[in-house]
C-alpha cells in the first residue's frame, strides 16, 4: 500500500485544550478511509487543520512525500465537503461546480465539459441552472460532493456529509458515495460519528479519541478486537459486555465479549430485566450474579443476543465460544475465539 | 492545575507544543489577530488622528493663556453663560428624549399591528429623516415666529391669541425641543419598531389566553422585552442631543445659549477662543463621562451582532 | 372582539395626528415657495392652504443666488463621505469579525466612544489642520471631517454583516484554490451587497445633513461652503424666500430616495448595528 498523505505528532491546542494531541495516522492511496469517534472529539478539527483553514500548533503533515503543513489552503490542492455543505448563495448550481476550475485556471474550452460530466454522474444535470435555495437536501449534497470532485485534486476529505440528509435519502447517497469512490479511485478520508456509515463505507476506520487514534483496522476488526474497554464501549451497535475473569477464573482479568458470541448454557447465569424482539432473534438485557461483589454492587448488567423469547425475571444461563480478555488498565490482552 | 502543567512540561515529548516558549505560542496565536488587525487599521488610524489628537490639542489649548499655563479660561467660564447653558442643554436634551421616545414607541406600537393605510403611514413616517436638520429648522423658525406666523395663524383661526414664542426661554427652548423632536422621532420609531417586530406573536397571544387587558400586556410583556433596545436608542440619541448644534443655531440663535452655540459663538472671535476651548472641554468631559458609565452598564459591545 | 375594535378606532386617531404633525412642516415649505410672497411672508397670519399659485420665487431665487454650486459641492461631498466610508468601513468590519473576541471588544467600544464625541469640539482643531493642509473650504477637507461622524457606523454595519455571513463559505472558497483576495472579492463582496448599499446610503444621507464639521471646515462664504451651511447663511442673511426655495429643491429628491430605499432604513441599521 502506497501512503497518500500521513500526519506525523500533530498537535491542535484551542488554549490549553488539547483537541489533537500526538496524532500520527497514515492514509493508504486510494483508501476509503473513515475517522470514526463522538462529537466534541476533534474530527472537524483534523479535517480543518488538514486543508488548512486551521493552523496546526505542532507537528507535520505529509501529502504524495511534501509537508504541506505550512502551505496556504489554496495550495494544499485538496477537496473538502463540509458538514453544511457550504454552496455559494450567490451563485447557480453550475456556478458552484464551475468555481474551483476557474480559480485553477482551467482550460476555458472544457469546463463546460467536464462540469456537464461530472453532474451526469451525480444526477444533477437536471438542476445545473438552479439556484441553491431552490434545491433539496440530497441535491445539496450533490453538488457538494460534485464542487469537490470537479478539479481532481490530490485526497478527498468529506466532514460527516450525510448528517443532514434524512434516513431514506442518506441510505441511497451512502451506496452511491461509495461506488463512486471506487469507481473514481479516489482516496476519501470521511469524518463520522455514525456507526452504520463507518460499517458500510470503510475500507478502514480509525477511531479517534481524546486527540488520537485510538485504533485503526478494517471495521470489523475493530468491532472483535477492540484494543481498550473503551473502545468496546464504543464500536458496535451495542456495546461489549465486560465481566470480571473471575468467572473463567482468570483473576485480575476482565473479559469482554460481544451480545452475539454466546451460546444458552450453563456457565454464567443471570436474572433477566428486559428482552426486546429483532427480526428473528432476540436482546436480552440481564443482571448477572457478581463474583466479586464488593466491586460490582453484587449485580453486573450484560446484553446477550438470543433465539428465543425470556419473560423478565426467568433465568437465562449461557456458555462463551469467544472472548476477549483485558488487562486491568481496559487493554486487550488475548483473543480467544 | 498548575502542577499537573508542570508535568506535562517534564514528560513533553519531542515536537509537544508545551516545549514551545511562552514566547513562540504567543507569537502563533496572535499572527492570525495581526493579520486580520491590519484590515482595522486605516479605520482606526483615520480617527485617531482626526478624533483623538484634535480632542487632546482642544484639552491642552484650553489650559493655555498668554503666559502659559493658566486656569484663567475656567475661570472666566461662568461670566460667558456655562451654567445657564449647561441647564440650557440639559433641559432640551432631557425633555427632546423624553418626547421622542414616547410618540417613537406609539408609532412603533401602531406599526406593528396591521391596519389599513399602514404602508402610506410608514412612508410619511421616513419623510424627517430625508430633511436635512438645517432646512427643518428653517421651516420651523418660519412656522413659529415671534409675531404672525404659521403656528400663531392656527391659534388664530381657532379663535385663541397669538404667542410670541421666543419671549421666554422656556417657549424658545420648547420650539427647539419640538423641532428635535420632529425631525428625530423617526429614527426612534424605527429602532423601537425593529424591537418591537422581533418579538415572538406567541408572547402576546400567551398573554390573551391568560387574560390580560391591552394595558396589562403593554406594561409586562411589550415594556420589558424591549426594554434592552429602548436603552439603546436612548443611549444613542441621548448623545446627540447633548451635541445639539445646527437647530438652535438657526432657530434661536444665541438666546438663550446652550453648551455648543457658546462654543461656537466664542470660537467665531479669535479674542475669546480660549473660552471656546474650555466649553469645549467640559462639553467633552460630560460625554466621555456618559459614555463611560453606558459601557461600563454593559452597552455597546454586546449588542453588535 | 371589542379590544380589538377599540384597538382600530385609537390606532386610528394616533396616525391621523401624527401623519399631520409629520407632513405638515413640508407642506408649509411647499406652499411657502408656490404662494406670491404678499401671501406669505408679508402677511402676519399666513393661510394655511394656498391662494395663489406662482413659479415666481423658484426662477427669481435661481438668479439672484448661487442654488446649484452649493448643492453640486454637497453632493461631491456627500460621495466621497460615501466612498470613504466603504473603502476604510468594509475591510474594518471585516478585520473585526475575524479578530480574537476580546480584542474586538476593546475596538468595538473605542470605536464606539469615538462616534459619541462631540463634533464641535473636534471640529475646531481639525480646521487648524486643514489650514495648514490647504484643505480648509475644500470638498475634500469638509469630507474628510464629516467622515468621522460615520466611519465608526459603516464599521458596525460591515462588522455585523460579515459576523451574519456562514463562516465555512469563506473557508470553503479557501479550500477550493482561492487566494485570499478572490475569495473576498468573488465570495465574500457579493454576499455583502445589503450592507454595503446600508453603509453607503447612511453615510450619504448623513453627510447630506451635516451643518457641524461643515460650518467649520468650510466657513459662511457661500462660493465654498456645502448646502447645509449656505442655506444657514441665506437664513441669517434674512433672505427668507431665497431660502425656502433653497430648502424645497434640496430636499424633494433626498425625500423620494429615503422613500425608494425605505426598506434599506431599518432600526437594526440606524442605531449602528448596535440592535441585532
Ligand atoms: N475555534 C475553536 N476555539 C476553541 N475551541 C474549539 C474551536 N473549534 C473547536 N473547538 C473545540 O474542539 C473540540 C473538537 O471540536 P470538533 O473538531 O468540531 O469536534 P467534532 O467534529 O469531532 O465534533 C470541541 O470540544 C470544540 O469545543
Ligand atoms: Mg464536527
Amino acid at each position: 500500500m502506497n501512503v497518500k498523505m500521513r500526519y506525523e505528532n500533530v498537535y491542535k491546542l484551542y488554549g490549553n485544550k488539547r483537541v489533537l494531541n500526538k496524532l500520527d495516522l497514515e492514509v493508504y492511496d486510494g483508501e476509503f478511509l473513515v475517522i470514526l469517534g463522538p462529537s466534541g472529539m476533534g474530527k472537524s478539527t483534523l479535517l480543518r487543520t488538514t486543508v488548512g483553514i486551521e493552523d496546526l500548533t505542532a507537528g507535520k503533515i505529509f501529502l504524495d512525500g511534501q509537508d504541506i503543513s505550512k502551505r496556504p489552503p489554496n495550495k494544499r490542492n485538496i477537496a473538502m465537503v463540509f458538514q453544511n455543505y457550504a454552496l455559494y448563495p450567490n451563485m447557480t448550481v453550475y456556478q458552484n461546480i464551475q468555481f474551483p476550475l476557474k480559480m485553477a485556471k482551467f482550460e476555458k474550452s472544457k469546463i463546460k465539459g467536464k462540469i456537464e460530466a461530472i453532474a451526469e454522474t451525480l444526477k444533477i444535470s437536471e438542476v445545473l441552472q438552479r439556484g441553491i435555495n431552490q434545491l433539496s437536501g440530497g441535491q445539496k449534497q450533490r453538488v457538494a460532493l460534485a464542487r469537490a470532485l470537479v478539479r481532481d485534486p490530490k485526497i478527498f476529505l468529506l466532514d460527516e456529509p450525510l448528517s443532514n440528509l434524512d434516513a431514506r435519502v442518506r441510505y441511497t447517497a451512502r451506496a452511491e458515495l461509495k461506488k463512486i469512490q471506487k469507481e473514481l479511485g479516489h482516496t476519501f478520508v470521511y469524518v463520522t460519528h455514525d456507526q452504520i456509515e463507518a460499517a458500510t463505507l470503510s475500507d478502514r476506520v480509525a477511531v479517534l479519541r481524546d486527540g488520537r487514534i485510538e485504533q485503526i483496522g478494517e471495521y470489523d476488526q475493530i468491532l472483535n478486537e477492540p484494543r481498550s474497554k473503551w473502545l468496546g464501549d464504543f464500536v458496535g451497535e451495542y456495546p461489549m459486555n465486560f465481566i470480571d475473569g473471575e468467572y473463567l477464573n482468570l483473576p485480575d482479568k476482565i473479559i469482554g465479549f460481544r451480545d452475539y458470541w454466546i451460546k444458552e448454557g450453563k456457565s454464567v447465569s443471570g436474572r433477566v430485566e428486559l428482552c426486546t424482539h429483532e427480526e428473528g432473534s432476540y436482546h436480552i438485557s440481564c443482571f448477572i450474579e457478581s463474583q466479586n461483589p464488593e466491586q460490582d454492587d453484587g449485580e453486573k448488567r450484560v446484553v446477550l443476543k438470543t433465539s428465543k423469547p425470556y419473560e423478565i425475571n426467568d433465568t437465562v444461563g449461557f456458555d462463551l465460544n469467544r472472548y476477549n480478555i483485558y488487562n486491568s488498565e481496559g487493554v486487550l490482552e488475548k483473543v480467544v475465539k | 492545575m498548575e502542577s499537573s502543567t508542570i508535568e506535562k512540561l517534564n514528560n513533553a515529548d519531542q515536537g509537544d507544543p508545551s516545549s514551545l516558549s511562552r514566547g513562540q505560542r504567543f507569537k502563533k496565536e496572535f499572527k492570525k489577530d495581526i493579520f486580520y488587525l491590519i484590515f482595522a487599521i486605516p479605520a482606526l488610524v483615520y480617527v485617531i488622528g482626526l478624533a483623538i489628537v484634535p480632542a487632546i490639542t482642544v484639552v491642552y489649548d484650553s489650559f493655555i493663556g498668554r503666559h502659559g499655563f493658566t486656569l484663567a479660561n475656567y475661570y472666566a467660564l461662568p461670566s460667558y453663560g456655562l451654567y445657564g447653558a449647561l441647564i440650557n442643554t440639559l433641559l432640551v436634551s432631557v425633555g427632546a428624549l423624553l418626547i421622542q421616545l414616547f410618540i417613537a414607541l406609539a408609532i412603533a406600537m401602531v406599526l406593528v399591528k396591521p391596519f389599513k393605510g399602514k404602508k402610506a403611514f410608514s412612508t410619511l413616517v421616513i419623510i424627517p429623516l430625508g430633511i436635512s436638520t438645517v432646512v427643518s429648522a428653517f421651516v420651523f423658525s418660519i412656522i413659529f415666529q415671534a409675531v404672525g406666523g404659521y403656528a400663531n395663524s392656527a391659534l388664530v383661526g381657532l379663535g385663541l391669541r397669538p404667542i410670541d414664542w421666543f419671549y421666554t426661554n422656556s417657549s424658545s427652548l420648547g420650539v427647539v425641543m419640538f423641532s428635535d423632536f420632529w425631525k428625530n422621532t423617526p429614527l426612534v420609531a424605527l429602532i423601537l419598531y425593529g424591537g418591537l417586530s422581533s418579538l415572538p406573536p406567541s408572547l402576546y397571544e400567551a398573554a390573551s389566553v391568560d387574560g390580560a387587558g391591552s394595558f396589562n400586556r403593554f406594561v409586562h410583556i411589550t415594556l420589558p422585552n424591549i426594554a434592552p433596545i429602548m436603552s439603546i436608542a436612548l443611549l444613542v440619541r441621548g448623545v446627540s442631543e447633548f451635541n445639539i448644534f445646527a437647530l438652535p443655531l438657526v432657530i434661536i440663535g444665541y438666546h438663550p445659549l446652550i453648551l455648543n452655540t457658546l462654543i461656537y459663538e466664542n470660537y467665531s472671535s479669535s479674542l475669546t477662543r480660549n473660552i471656546s476651548y474650555a466649553a469645549a472641554t467640559v462639553l467633552l468631559a460630560i460625554i466621555m463621562l456618559y459614555s463611560i458609565i453606558v459601557v461600563k452598564l454593559g452597552g455597546a459591545k454586546d449588542h453588535v451582532r | 372582539m371589542s379590544d380589538e375594535g377599540k384597538g382600530h378606532w385609537s390606532t386610528y386617531i394616533v396616525v391621523l395626528i401624527l401623519s399631520i404633525v409629520f407632513i405638515y412642516p413640508l407642506w408649509i415649505l411647499i406652499i411657502y415657495v408656490v404662494q406670491p410672497a404678499y401671501l406669505t411672508f408679508d402677511r402676519i397670519y399666513p393661510a394655511q392652504i394656498p391662494l395663489a399659485f406662482t413659479l415666481q420665487n423658484i426662477t427669481q431665487s435661481f438668479k439672484e443666488v448661487d442654488l446649484v454650486g452649493p448643492l453640486e459641492r454637497s453632493l461631491e461631498v456627500a460621495f466621497l463621505v460615501g466612498g470613504i466610508a466603504l473603502g476604510l468601513g468594509i475591510p474594518a468590519g471585516y478585520g473585526l469579525s475575524k479578530l480574537t473576541s476580546g480584542i474586538s471588544n476593546k475596538l468595538i467600544v473605542f470605536l464606539f466612544i469615538i462616534n459619541m464625541m462631540p463634533g464641535l469640539v473636534i471640529a475646531i482643531p481639525i480646521s487648524i489642520y486643514f489650514l495648514h493642509a490647504n484643505l480648509d473650504n475644500t470638498v475634500f477637507g469638509v469630507a474628510f471631517a464629516q467622515e468621522l461622524v460615520v466611519l465608526p457606523l459603516s464599521v458596525f454595519i460591515s462588522l455585523s454583516g460579515f459576523r451574519s455571513l456562514p463562516r465555512d463559505l469563506e473557508y470553503q472558497a479557501r479550500v477550493d484554490g482561492a487566494s485570499f483576495s478572490s475569495t473576498f472579492s468573488r465570495i465574500l463582496l457579493p454576499m455583502m451587497k445589503v450592507p454595503i448599499m446600508v453603509a453607503f446610503l447612511l453615510a450619504w444621507m448623513t453627510s447630506w445633513d451635516e451643518f457641524t464639521y461643515a460650518v467649520i471646515i468650510a466657513p459662511i462664504v457661500p462660493t465654498d461652503s456645502t448646502f447645509p451651511v449656505t442655506l444657514y447663511n441665506y437664513v441669517s442673511r434674512n433672505l427668507p424666500l431665497e431660502s425656502a426655495t433653497f430648502a424645497l429643491v434640496a430636499t424633494i429628491p433626498v425625500i423620494i430616495l429615503a422613500i425608494i430605499l425605505q426598506k434599506y432604513l431599518k432600526g437594526s441599521y440606524l442605531s449602528g448595528g448596535l440592535v441585532g
